[in-house]
C-alpha cells in the first residue's frame, strides 16, 4: 500500500500512512536502517515509487528484491517468457514447481511474500506483444523503468518512450563474466547529495547577511558582551557572536570579523569564541549564493525553475530561506533552543513569503506548474545540497557514447568501452543469426562495422576479449546477475530517493578483475 | 603467463542447469559464519553458483529491522533463529533443483551458536571446510574467525558494507595480509573525566547512560565501571524492592546527589557552568500524571520534554526490573537475558528507552544541547551501521565470485601459485572514484604480502596431535617433548607460555601466563615467587591445567645467546584424535606429532612492542559502544568517499599506503603477465 506524504505543522515531511500507528512503527522498525542513510524523505519517496521492470530473469530477480525490501512502492514485472529449468538454481524467485508457468507471475509471488507492503503486479505474454501489454502510454505513470536483458529493438523502444517523457532508465545486461548497467535520465534532481545525518550547510545560516529576527534575539540575550559575567560570556553561542559581529557591516570582511571576536574575547579558553574564529572564515569566506540556484533555473522540470525562479525574486526582497535547523554549538540549552526557535519561524515564513511569490508569478499560473507544499519545503530544506544532472539519451551501438570515446577507454587497462562494444556487437549479430556464434571472424566483422560507424577504426580491442565473448555465449552466470543487479538497484535507489548523487552513463562489471567502471554519456 | 581471464565459465553455457559445473565447486565446503544481511545473500549466491556444501552460523534471532534486507525471512520469522531459518529457506530453494544430481547431494546447515566460542568452533571445526567466508558485523569476531583461519590454514574472505560502501577481503594464510596485519582505527574514545564530570557534548551523555545500564542492569559479573565512570552510584536493584520505589531511589542518587556532588567540586566550573540537579520533588508527580500517555517507543525523531523523559525513565526501569528479577532462574536467548543480567541490544526497547532517558535527564542538568532523540541515541548507542539490500548483494556477489576463484584455480593442478594472484580485494563505493580517466565503482586491489609483525600471521601456528592422556602428562614433559623436542625450541632459551581461550578477549599473549623460562635468574622476591609458581606449574598434568582438546597455546622463545638475539613466537593448538592409540609405554619422543601448520621462524629479537599492541584496555572495554561506523567496514574504507566529499573521493585508492615495508622487504606477491 503505498504511503502518501504531507507536511506536519513543523513542516516535517512525515510518513503518514493510511493504515493505524502499530503499522507505521512496524514500518519504522524495518526500515530503521535506511532511514539513516536516506533520510525519512528518501523513504517517502521511494514508498511513493512506482517502478517498471522488463524482464525476470536472474539479473531482474537481483534487481527487483533489492528494491521490493527496501520498500519500493509499487512495482509492474513485465516478462515474455515461462520459468524453464536453468532458471531454478540461478533465479532466486522461482523454484522447480514453477517451471513452465509465466516468470513474470511467480516473480511476483516471491516479492508479495518477501514485503507484503509493496504492490506488484505481472504483465505477461509473447516478445512481441510485451510492451504493448504494458501499454507505451502507461510509461509515463513510472518513477523509474528498468530493462534486464532484453532483446535490443526492445531496449531502444523503452528507452526512446522514456526519454520523451522524461522518465528515467536503468538498462541492465550480462554477459558471462561482464555486464553493464546504463542509467539514462533527461533531467535528475538530487536533493541531497551528502545524505541525510550530514550537517547543516553553514551557507543555509545565512550568517553574511544575518536576518532582522535573529539580529534582535542576539541584541537582547547577549548585548552588550561587556556587562555579561564570566559564565555567561563564555556560553553565548558562535553563531550568536558571529551575527553580533556582522550586523552593522554592509559587507563584512573576514578581517573585520575576526579582529573584532578577538578584540570581545575574555581569556584563550573561551570555547565558544574558538568555534566562532573558526567558523567566521568557513562561513565568510564561502559565497552566499547557493550554487545550484543558476543551474535550477533553467530546469526542464516546470515546478523546479518555477520555484528557482520565485527564489531569485525572494532573495531580492527578503533573502534566500533559511535553514530551519541549526548545527551543535557549545551552549546552554536555553540559547540553544531560543536559537532554533527564531530559525526555524524564519525558516517557515520564509517558505510562505516564497508561496506568495509564487502564486503572485503570473508566468507560473499560465505555466501550469504546479508546485506542491512537500516539494517546497523539500527544495528549501535542500538549497545548499541539490544538484542536477543530465546524461544523453541511449545509443546501444555507440555505447551509450562509445563514439565519442577515447582510444584508451578501449585499449587502456580497464579498457572498459570495450566490453561494452564487445556485448553490443554480439547481441546484434545473434539476433541476426539466432544460433550461438562460434566464429570469431563474424563477432570481429561486426565489431569493426560498430567501430568504422564511429570513426574507431583504428582502436584495437584486445583478441583475448573477442575470444571471452565468444565463449560466454552472453550466458547468464549468477554471481554476475548477483552484483550487476544490485548495482542497478543501488543506481535505481539512489535516483528515486534522490539522495546522492547516481552514475552519469554506463558502469560496466568486469567479473575476471573484479572491477566497475563508469563511462560517463554526457548530454549534446 | 597471462591471467587476465580465470576459467570460471561453465564448459557448456547453453544449458546452465545442465552444464558441467565444476567438480571442484560441486565437492567444496563453505563456511559462512553469519547470517545477517551480507551472510544471507553469500548463501543464496555460492547456492546460486553451484556449490552445494554449505555451513552457516550465526548467534542472533530475526528481529524487525532485519526485514529489509535479509531476504530469507518473512515477518512470520521474528525470533526465530536465523541461521536455522536460513538453512531451511535455501534448502527449500534448492533441493529439487539439484536432487538429480545425486553424486554431490545437497548440504546446507544452520548451526546456532557464537562463534567466539572457541571449544565449539575450534580449529578442526575450520579444517573440515575449504573456504570460510565472514559475514560479520564487528571487529572481535572477526579477529577471531581470522585467528582460526590462521590456525586452522583455511582461506578466509572477509567482507563489510555499510551505506552504499563496502568491502571483499580474501586473506591466504601467511600468503598474503590478513585482518589483522593492518592496524584498525581506534574506537572512538573520550576521557573519563568528561564522560564522569563535565560532560559538554549529548554524546557524552550517551556514553555515560550505556554505562549506567551496563551497571545497572548488566550481568552480574561484568566489571562495567572499572573506570570509575559512575562514581559511587550504587544502584542494581534491591531483591523484593518494589520498581517504583527503585526508580525514585535511582533518579535521586543520579539526578541530585551525584550532580550535587559535582557542583560542589568548585574548581571544574570555573569558566563554565555548573550542572544543576533536578527538582525531583517538584517534577515526580507530573511525570507520574504523564505515565499513561507517553509515547514508549524508540523511532520516534521528535525530541520529548523533560517530564516525558522522566516517564519514560520510570516505565523503562519497571520494565527492566521485572525482566531482572526473572534472569536469576531463565535464560532467555532472544532477549539476551541470562546470567542475572540482560545485555544490551539496540533494538530492544526497554533497553533503548532507559539509555535514551538517562542521557536526557543527564543533559538537561549539564546544560547540554541539543537534547538526542531517542532515534539519535540508537544511532550512538547501539553503533548503528546503514545497511541496505542492494549493497549487501553487490559486496555478497564479489565475494562469491572470489571464493569460486579459489576454489577453481586451486583443483587446477600446478595453478595453485597462480592464486594470490589472481585474487582481488574489491573496495564498493558510492561515488566513482580513480583519475579523471578511469572513474571506478568497484576498484579492485592486489593482495598485499602479510605484515611482517602481524601480531596474528607473523607467528607460527601449529597443531599437535597427543598419544598420550592429559592427566599423564605434566606441562614440564609437554615442554621438554613436545616444545623442545618436536618443535625445536632450544632448552636455554628464555620461554613464556600463555592460553588463548574464548575468554580472553584480546588474544594477545601474556593475559594468562602458564609458565616462564628464564635463561638468567634474577633475584627478589617477587621473581622467586613467581619462579615457585612456575615450578608448581611444570609438575601439574595438562588435564589439572584445564589443557586439553583444542586449547591454544602462546609460547614465545627468546634466544639471547644468539647474535644478534633472536624470538621465535607460535601459537600451538593441542589435539586429542578420537580415535587415539594411546600408547602403552610410549617412547618419549613418539608422544606428539604435528598435525598441520608450521612452528614459525625466528626473527631478530624487537626491543618495543609489536605492532599489535595498540587497543590499550580502555578501548577495547568501550568497543562497540563509541566506536564509530568505520570500525565494522572490514578495513579502511575511503574515508574520503564517507564524507560525502565528491572532489577528495577522486584520489587514488589507499593502495600500498598502509604497508609500505613489508613490500620493500618481502615484496609483494606479483607474478608477471
Ligand atoms: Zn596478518
Amino acid at each position: 500500500m503505498p504511503a502518501h506524504c504531507k507536511a506536519t505543522r513543523d513542516g516535517a515531511l512525515r510518513m503518514r500512512l493510511s493504515v493505524d500507528e502499530a503499522a507505521q512503527r512496524a514500518l519504522q522498525e524495518r526500515y530503521d536502517r535506511q532511514l539513516r542513510l536516506w533520510g525519512e524523505r528518501g523513504q517517502c519517496q521511494l514508498q511513493r515509487a512506482r517502478m517498471l521492470v522488463v524482464g525476470a530473469s536472474a539479473i531482474g530477480a537481483e534487481l527487483l528484491k533489492s528494491v521490493v525490501l527496501s520498500g519500493i512502492g509499487h512495482c509492474t514485472v513485465a516478462d515474455a517468457a515461462r520459468v524453464r529449468p536453468e532458471d531454478v538454481g540461478s533465479n532466486f524467485l522461482v523454484s522447480e514447481a514453477d517451471v513452465g508457468l509465466w516468470r513474470a507471475e511467480v516473480v511476483c509471488e516471491a516479492l508479495r511474500e518477501m514485503n507484503a507492503a509493496v504492490s506488484v503486479e505481472a504483465v505477461v505474454g509473447e516478445p512481441a506483444q510485451l510492451l504493448e501489454r504494458v501499454g507505451a502510454a502507461s510509461i509515463a505513470t513510472y518513477s523509474l523503468v528498468a530493462v534486464a536483458r532484453q532483446p535490443r529493438s526492445l531496449v531502444q523502444q523503452v528507452a526512446d518512450v522514456c526519454w520523451e517523457h522524461d522518465v528515467p532508465l536503468v538498462v541492465l545486461q550480462s554477459h558471462g563474466l561482464v555486464g553493464y548497467v546504463t542509467l539514462v535520465v533527461r533531467e535528475h534532481i538530487v536533493m541531497d547529495v551528502a545524505g541525510s545525518g550530514s550537517a547543516v550547510p553553514l551557507a543555509s545560516l545565512q550568517l553574511a547577511r544575518p536576518f532582522t529576527e535573529v539580529v534582535q534575539f542576539c541584541r537582547d540575550h547577549y548585548w552588550p558582551l561587556e556587562q555579561l559575567d564570566d559564565d555567561a560570556h563564555a556560553h553565548v553561542p558562535w553563531l550568536a557572536l558571529l551575527v553580533l559581529a556582522v550586523e552593522d557591516e554592509p559587507q563584512p570582511s573576514v578581517e573585520t570579523v575576526l579582529r573584532r571576536l578577538e578584540r570581545w574575547r575574555r581569556h584563550n579558553s573561551e570555547p565558544n569564541f574558538t568555534e566562532a574564529l573558526l567558523m567566521a572564515k568557513r562561513v565568510l569566506r564561502g559565497a552566499s549564493d547557493p550554487p545550484m540556484l543558476l543551474t535550477l533555473e533553467r530546469c526542464r522540470s516546470r515546478p523546479v525553475e518555477a520555484v528557482a525562479r520565485a527564489l531569485r525574486t525572494l532573495q531580492a526582497k527578503r533573502g534566500l530561506p533559511v535553514s530551519r535547523a541549526i548545527p551543535e554549538m557549545h551552549c546552554d540549552t536555553a540559547s540553544f533552543v531560543g536559537l532554533q526557535e527564531v530559525y526555524r519561524q524564519r525558516a517557515a515564513e520564509d517558505v510562505a513569503a516564497l508561496r506568495e511569490v509564487l502564486a503572485a508569478d503570473a508566468e507560473t499560473a499560465t505555466g501550469g506548474a504546479c508546485v506542491d507544499d512537500p516539494l517546497l519545503q523539500a527544495i528549501c530544506d535542500n538549497l545548499y545540497n541539490m544538484a542536477c544532472m543530465r546524461t544523453g539519451p541511449y545509443r546501444p551501438e555507440s555505447g551509450c557514447g562509445a563514439g565519442k570515446r577515447r582510444a584508451d577507454d578501449f585499449e587502456g587497462e580497464d579498457g572498459a568501452a570495450s566490453w561494452l562494444v564487445l556485448m553490443h556487437a554480439y547481441d546484434a549479430i545473434r539476433e541476426k543469426h539466432r544460433a550461438p556464434l562460434e566464429d570469431a571472424t563474424v563477432l570481429e566483422a561486426a565489431l569493426q562495422r560498430v567501430l568504422q560507424q564511429f570513426d574507431l577504426a583504428k582502436v584495437h580491442i584486445r583478441p583475448a576479449r573477442i575470444q571471452e565473448t565468444l565463449r560466454a555465449a552472453a550466458v547468464e552466470l549468477h554471481p554476475v546477475a548477483a552484483v550487476v543487479g544490485a548495482i542497478g538497484a543501488q543506481e535505481a535507489l539512489k535516483v528515486l530517493t534522490q539522495c546522492f548523487v547516481p552514475i552519469d552513463g554506463t558502469v560496466v562489471y568486469d567479473g575476471y578483475a573484479c572491477r566497475a567502471t563508469v563511462l560517463s554519456n554526457p548530454p549534446e | 603467463m597471462a591471467t587476465e581471464f580465470v576459467d570460471l565459465l561453465p564448459a557448456t553455457s547453453s544449458a546452465p542447469a545442465d552444464h558441467a559445473l565444476h567438480p571442484a565447486v560441486l565437492r567444496a565446503r563453505v563456511l559462512v559464519v553469519g547470517a545477517g544481511g551480507v551472510g544471507s545473500e553469500v548463501a543464496k549466491t555460492l547456492l546460486g553458483c553451484g556449490f552445494r556444501r554449505l555451513t552457516l552460523v550465526d548467534l542472533d534471532t530475526i528481529d524487525r529491522s532485519n526485514l529489509n534486507r535479509q531476504f530469507l525471512f518473512r515477518r512470520a520469522d521474528v525470533g526465530e533463529r536465523k541461521c536455522q531459518v536460513a538453512a531451511q529457506r535455501l534448502r527449500e530453494w534448492m533441493a529439487p533443483a539439484t536432487a538429480a544430481t545425486s553424486e554431490c547431494p545437497l548440504e546446507v546447515d544452520g548451526l546456532h551458536g557464537n562463534v567466539m566460542d572457541s571449544a565449539r568452533f575450534d580449529v578442526l571445526f575450520y579444517r573440515q571446510f575449504d573456504v570460510v567466508v565472514n559475514a560479520l558485523d564487528n571487529a572481535e569476531a572477526r579477529r577471531q574467525v581470522n585467528g582460526m583461519c590462521l590456525a586452522a590454514d583455511r582461506p578466509l574472505v572477509e567482507t563489510g558494507s555499510t551505506g552504499y560502501l563496502g568491502q571483499v577481503m580474501p586473506v591466504l594464510p601467511f600468503r598474503t595480509e590478513c585482518y589483522e596485519c593492518t592496524p584498525k582505527p581506534p574506537p572512538r574514545q573520550y576521557a573519563v573525566c568528561t564522560i564522569r564530570s563535565t560532560p559538554d557534548r549529548p554524546v557524552h551523555c550517551v556514553v555515560w547512560a550505556r554505562h549506567l545500564f551496563q551497571a545497572l542492569f548488566g550481568k552480574v559479573s561484568s566489571d562495567a565501571d572499572a573506570d570509575g565512570l559512575l562514581s559511587d552510584v550504587d544502584c542494581r536493584p534491591e531483591a523484593n524492592e518494589l520498581a517504583d520505589t527503585y526508580v525514585q531511589r535511582l533518579l535521586h542518587a543520579l539526578y541530585v546527589r551525584d550532580v550535587e556532588a559535582q557542583r560542589s567540586m568548585e574548581d571544574l566550573w570555573r569558566g563554565r557552568r555548573a550542572p544543576e540537579p533536578l527538582p525531583l520533588a517538584e517534577l515526580l508527580p507530573q511525570a507520574e500524571a504523564r505515565l499513561p500517555h507517553v509515547p514508549y517507543r524508540a523511532n520516534v525523531q521528535e525530541a520529548w520534554p523533560l517530564v516525558d523523559w522522566l516517564a519514560v525513565f520510570w516505565l523503562a526501569t519497571r520494565q527492566l526490573v521485572r525482566r531482572l528479577s526473572g534472569t536469576s532462574t531463565t535464560a532467555n536467548t532472544t532477549t539476551g537475558d541470562g546470567d542475572g543480567g540482560i545485555a544490551f541490544d539496540k533494538d530492544d526497547t526497554d533497553a533503548l528507552l532507559l539509555v535514551a532517558a538517562a542521557a536526557n535527564l543527564r543533559a538537561h542538568c549539564y546544560h547540554i544541547a541539543p537534547l538526542p532523540s531517542a532515534f539519535q541515541v540508537k544511532g550512538i548507542a547501539g553503533n548503528i551501521v546503514h545497511a541496505v539490500a542492494a549493497t549487501n548483494a553487490v559486496v555478497a556477489g564479489l565475494a562469491v565470485t572470489e571464493v569460486l576463484k579459489y576454489v577453481v584455480l586451486s583443483s587446477v593442478a600446478g595453478a595453485a601459485t597462480m592464486v594470490p594472484n589472481a585474487l582481488r580485494s574489491v573496495f564498493v563505493r558510492r561515488v566513482p572514484a580513480g583519475t579523471r580517466d578511469t572513474r571506478r565503482l568497484l576498484q579492485p586491489e592486489r593482495l598485499h604480502a602479510p605484515h611482517p609483525h602481524c601480531p596474528a600471521c607473523s607467528i607460527g601456528k601449529v597443531a599437535v596431535e597427543a598419544l598420550v592422556d592429559a592427566a599423564q602428562v605434566t606441562l614440564g614433559d609437554w615442554v621438554r617433548d613436545c616444545l623442545c623436542g618436536l618443535l625445536g625450541v632450544g632448552r636455554a632459551e628464555e620461554l613464556s607460555i600463555s592460553v588463548l581461550s574464548s575468554e580472553n578477549k584480546e588474544h594477545r599473549p601474556g593475559i594468562a601466563v602458564l609458565y616462564e623460562q628464564n635463561a638468567e635468574v634474577d633475584d627478589g622476591e617477587e621473581e622467586e615467587e613467581e619462579e615457585d609458581l612456575w615450578r608448581r606449574n611444570a609438575a601439574k598434568s595438562l588435564a589439572a591445567l584445564r589443557l586439553g582438546h583444542g586449547s591454544r597455546l602462546h609460547v614465545t622463545a627468546v634466544d639471547r645467546a644468539a647474535d644478534p638475539p633472536t624470538e621465535l613466537m607460535m601459537e600451538v593448538c593441542l589435539l586429542w584424535p578420537t580415535t587415539a592409540t594411546v600408547q602403552a609405554s610410549p617412547s618419549s619422543s613418539m608422544l606428539w606429532r604435528v598435525a598441520f601448520g608450521h612452528a614459525g621462524t625466528r626473527r631478530p629479537l624487537q626491543m618495543e612492542e609489536g605492532v599489535g599492541g595498540s587497543g590499550g584496555e580502555h578501548g577495547e572495554r568501550n568497543e562497540g559502544l563509541t566506536s564509530t561506523a568505520a570500525d565494522h567496514v572490514i578495513a579502511v574504507l575511503d574515508d574520503s568517499d564517507e564524507e560525502g566529499d565528491e572532489e577528495s573521493a577522486k584520489e587514488p585508492p589507499p593502495k600500498q599506503r598502509r604497508i609500505g615495508q613489508a613490500h620493500a622487504a618481502h615484496g609483494v606477491v606479483d607474478i608477471p603477465d
